[in-house]
C-alpha cells in the first residue's frame, strides 16, 4: 500500500445506513463480495474506477460524493 | 451475522483450496519420500506407500469437491462476484509471494550443491510442489483475512 493511500476515505457506511443496505445488499447490487465492500469501507482496499462508478450508480450519486481524500 | 450465499461460497472455496493443497502436498511429498527410501531397506516404505495412496485418494476427493463447488457457483450465478477485484488482488499477492519463495529456494539450492551431494531431481520435485501449495495457502489466508467489522 502506498503511504498516502490511507487518506483515501469514503462515506459508504453512512450512505448504506441512509439507504438501509447491508454490506451484502450493496455487494449484490454492484456484483462483488460482501468482504470487498467491507475492505473498501475500512480503507484496506481501494476500488478501481470501474467499481467506484458502480458504487456511485448504486447510490445515484457521483464518485466524489462517496470517495474523497482526507485532509492531512 | 448470517452469511449470504456468496459469502458462503467464498469461504467454501478457501476451505476446499486448503484441503486440496494439503492433499496434493501429502501425495507428492510422500511420493518423493518413497523414491528416497525405495533403494534402501527402510521399514518405513510401507508407511510411506500408505501415505502416497492416502494422498492420492484425498486429491481425488478434492477434485470432486471442486466439481461440486463449480456447480454451486453456476447455480448461484456468483462467478463474477467470486472473481471480483479483491479476489484478483489476493491472487496476485499469492502468486507474487509464491514466486519470491520459489526464487529464494532455487537460489539456496544452487550454492548448496557445492557443499552437499543430493539428488537434484528430488529437490526440484519438492520445490515444484511447494510452488503450487504455497500460493494456494497464501490465497486462502488472504480470503479469510480482513473481515473485521463486517456488517
Amino acid at each position: 500500500m502506498q503511504a498516502d493511500q490511507k487518506y483515501f476515505a469514503n462515506n459508504l457506511k453512512v450512505l448504506r445506513a441512509q439507504h438501509n443496505y447491508t454490506q451484502a445488499d450493496l455487494a449484490e447490487l454492484v456484483g462483488v463480495t460482501r468482504k470487498t465492500i467491507n475492505t473498501i469501507e475500512n480503507r484496506i482496499f481501494i476500488p478501481s474506477a470501474f467499481l467506484a462508478l458502480k458504487l456511485a450508480k448504486a447510490f445515484e450519486l457521483t464518485v466524489e460524493d462517496i470517495f474523497y481524500i482526507e485532509k492531512h | 451475522m448470517e452469511l449470504n450465499k456468496v459469502d458462503k461460497l467464498v469461504q467454501s472455496r478457501a476451505k476446499i483450496l486448503i484441503f486440496a493443497a494439503f492433499a496434493f502436498a501429502l501425495w507428492q511429498f510422500s511420493w518423493i519420500g518413497a523414491d528416497i527410501v525405495k533403494d534402501t531397506e527402510s521399514s518405513f516404505i510401507h508407511i510411506i506407500t500408505g501415505l502416497v495412496i492416502l494422498g492420492s485418494i484425498l486429491w481425488v476427493i478434492a477434485c470432486y469437491f471442486f466439481y461440486v463447488f463449480s456447480k454451486k457457483v453456476k447455480k448461484a450465478n456468483a462467478l463474477q462476484a467470486l472473481n471480483d477485484e479483491l479476489t484478483h488482488k489476493n491472487k496476485l499477492q499469492a502468486f507474487m509471494a509464491g514466486y519470491f519463495i520459489l526464487f529464494g529456494m532455487i537460489w539456496l539450492v544452487i550454492p548448496a550443491t557445492d557443499f552437499w551431494d543430493f539428488d537434484l531431481i528430488l529437490i526440484i520435485r519438492a520445490i515444484a510442489v511447494l510452488a503450487i501449495v504455497i500460493p494456494i495457502l497464501i490465497f486462502s489466508y488472504l480470503e479469510f483475512k480482513n473481515d473485521q467489522g463486517a456488517e
